[in-house]
């Protein structure tokens, strides 16, 4: 399997005025391959909306590098990355805010054909055409304007925009977390339909582990600008090793008040802490059920392959026994070198 | 009895005229009991919690119906008989706590402002009592923060607040409308935890609206569930989540993503009705799998099984097996 795209110790800092740098992101590392989809889960500010912004271009790249197709975004010029970067397209969250509202239907898609350039008008109409079929719109729905639909239909608008561009690579910032349920439900369809189509590979960016573990074959958990655990989505959910990972899969509630009363539950300390002001060594020591003393904490972790392709966060803190771990690490890594 | 909404109807004044959002809802409510109202945006839930506590905005009005708070009709109660029931009677907690504090006041000065308003404590004592209270919620250092103003406080905290600023009255009713929905989910786990103690120890009822299925199944006794503004089912919390009564219950359930991983969703067709457009009959037909022709009639609400009751008509003649939609 290539990788289509490659994050490596990619950070992320904002400058606030006067004040210390936010590390929004904090040493990631990450591959896609082509057509995976690769989930991306954590709580608010852990980084998770400012990754793929950096992948797409939208945020400050402090160090690190980001290979599409084995070139380095983070090398070329703003010309040359706007080029290449076509091959990236993006869906947020908030359909409401995303799309023009002085626009009509057709004019937003169609922005972005003529973006990539290159193409005449009747080309570019009909890509818009294609798009908006692909996309389930009704034929009218071209010379409307976004107000006149609901969110669902508005969200399939941002996705039409999106693979009009012909993307190898789709992000999807928390894409139908604004949805009801039932329209949830059919947006993923579509993605999925989309992905198979047009042989896309797709970042898939979700606070809602349910919909991680239904669209994504690997999966990231991010805390605090960093990656906590990784690997193979079905076994990160179904073991994952890192209490973080297990304390958001308890706090997520399932609609079976018989299941949701037997589940185990798993309650953090206190709130994340700050970005801006991270704790030195692990950041997790401070929120975790499991309390060690100060001196511990300030030992930063080690993250390690604990499994094939299984990624996790060691330390005293983060996980249940942090020896056994590091023991299969050890083997792990022993079994690569003589093989 | 301490709640008994009966036959409400809501609308609000469009440019078009006036558009129905919330169309002969009746649900009644013990002391102590937590009640979910759920649906999806447009439902009416939102606009039947506004409706107990009678803050609608200006353009919406109660046309027909009686709430009846502890036996006294509050749908048409004047603003100034309304002061005893918002707060000491019914408290709120909603999705956006900045909504429900002011950003000038510390939050010492909001909850004791309540306290000395209707429970008639002095400044010390309600100092004291808030202090417990915000100790009660979980609230870190609150001696030391009770001079705080709202901004210095982080999203879950806040949420925090409010809840104590609303059962420091004691209410005996607290409608509190998506309070986790904006928080993320392990601060969410804490707040229903709170909640769930919190009531436990005080025997507060609530009305919970909210849009998420899983919230529901942690807190509530008993579920509505709306749709264009018409209770479609409504039953104890177990029934309505495992045996449903009602296609857009059941479809709704299985909207969510559960199964086998990479497979193709249950997803309903189409879109809920526009507010003030929904068809005559049962609302939910355009999109249901089993709508037929005696659809297009409005069914009441009926019960299939003790305590439980659905709209579906279809349900109720034994032409769906409830099996189905489990």
């Amino acid at each position: 399997m290539s990788a289509i795209l490659e994050v490596k110790d990619l950070f992320v800092r904002y400058r606030g005025r006067g004040k210390a740098a936010v590390r929004a992101v904090d040493g990631v590392s990450l591959s896609l391959a082509q057509g995976e989809t690769l989930g991306l889960a954590g709580e608010s500010g852990c980084g998770k909306s400012t990754l793929v912004r950096a992948i797409m271009g939208l945020a400050p790249v402090h160090a690190g590098i980001l290979l599409l197709n084995g070139a380095d975004l983070a090398r070329m010029s703003a010309k040359e990355a706007r080029k290449v970067r076509f091959a990236l397209q993006m869906v947020f969250q908030d359909p409401y805010a995303s799309l023009d509202p002085s626009m009509s239907v057709e004019g937003i898609v169609a922005e972005a054909v003529r973006a990539r350039g290159g193409l005449g008008k009747t080309e570019v109409a009909a890509k818009v055409a294609q798009a908006l079929e692909m996309v389930g719109l009704p034929p009218d729905a071209a010379s409307r304007r976004p107000h006149e639909f609901s969110g669902g239909q508005r969200q399939r608008i941002a996705i039409a925009r999106a693979v009009a561009a012909d993307p190898q690579i789709l992000l999807a910032d928390e894409a139908v977390s604004a949805l009801d349920v039932s329209v949830q439900a059919q947006i993923l369809n579509l993605l999925a339909d989309l992905k198979a189509r047009r042989n896309l590979s797709m970042i898939f960016v979700s606070h809602d582990l349910s919909v991680i573990r239904h669209v994504s074959t690997r999966m990231a958990v991010m805390y605090l600008g960093k990656i906590v655990e990784s690997g193979p989505t079905e076994k990160v959910l179904s073991r994952p090793f890192h209490l973080y990972t297990r304390a958001l899969l308890s706090a997520s509630p399932v609609a079976d008040p018989v299941e949701q009363k037997k589940r185990l539950r798993l309650l953090l300390r206190g709130e994340p802490p700050s970005p801006a002001n991270p704790p030195p060594g692990c950041a997790f020591a401070w929120r975790s059920p499991k309390e060690v003393p100060a001196s511990v904490a300030s030992i930063p972790g080690r993250f390690r392959e604990v499994a094939p392709g299984h990624f996790v966060e060691i330390h005293p803190a983060t996980v249940d026994d942090p020896e056994a771990l590091h023991a299969a690490a050890d083997a792990l890594e022993a079994n690569r070198k003589d093989g | 009895m301490l709640l008994d909404v009966q036959n409400l109807h809501v609308s609000f004044a469009t440019r078009r005229g006036k558009a129905a959002v919330v169309r002969g809802v009746g649900f009644s409510l013990d002391a102590g009991e937590t009640l979910g109202v759920v649906g999806e945006s447009g439902s009416g839930k939102s606009v039947t919690g506004s409706a107990i506590l009678r803050i609608l905005p200006r353009t919406a009005s109660i046309d027909e119906g009686a709430i009846l708070f502890e036996d006294r009709d509050i749908a048409h109660a004047a603003e100034k008989d309304l002061r005893g029931v918002r707060g000491p009677g019914i408290g709120m907690v909603f999705q956006d706590p900045l909504a429900s504090l002011n950003p000038y006041l510390t939050i010492g000065t909001q909850i004791e402002e309540g306290l000395r308003l209707h429970r008639g404590l002095s400044r010390r004592a309600a100092r004291t009592a808030a202090l417990a209270e915000l100790a009660a919620v979980g609230l870190p250092d609150p001696e030391g923060k009770i001079d705080s103003y709202p901004h210095e406080f982080s999203g879950g905290q806040r949420q925090r607040i409010v809840i104590a600023s609303a059962l420091v009255l004691r209410p005996k009713l607290l409608i509190a409308d998506e309070p986790t929905t904006a928080l993320d989910v392990t601060i969410q786990a804490q707040i229903l935890d709170l909640f769930r103690a919190r009531q436990k120890e005080l025997g507060t009822a609530m009305i919970l609206v909210t849009h998420n299925l899983g919230v529901a199944a942690t807190l509530c006794d008993r579920i509505l569930v709306m749709y264009a503004g018409m209770i479609l089912e409504n039953g104890p919390c177990e029934e309505i989540l495992l045996r449903p009564a009602h296609p857009y219950t059941a479809a709704l359930k299985k909207s969510i993503p559960a199964g086998e991983p990479g497979g193709r969703l249950f997803s309903i067709p189409g879109a809920p009705p526009a507010p003030g457009s929904a068809p005559e009959g049962c609302p939910f037909a355009p999109r249901c799998a089993f709508a037929g022709k005696g659809c297009a009639k409005f069914s009441q609400l009926r019960e299939v099984a003790p305590g439980h009751a659905t709209q579906c008509g279809k349900v109720l003649a034994g032409e769906i097996a409830q099996e189905v939609l489990s």
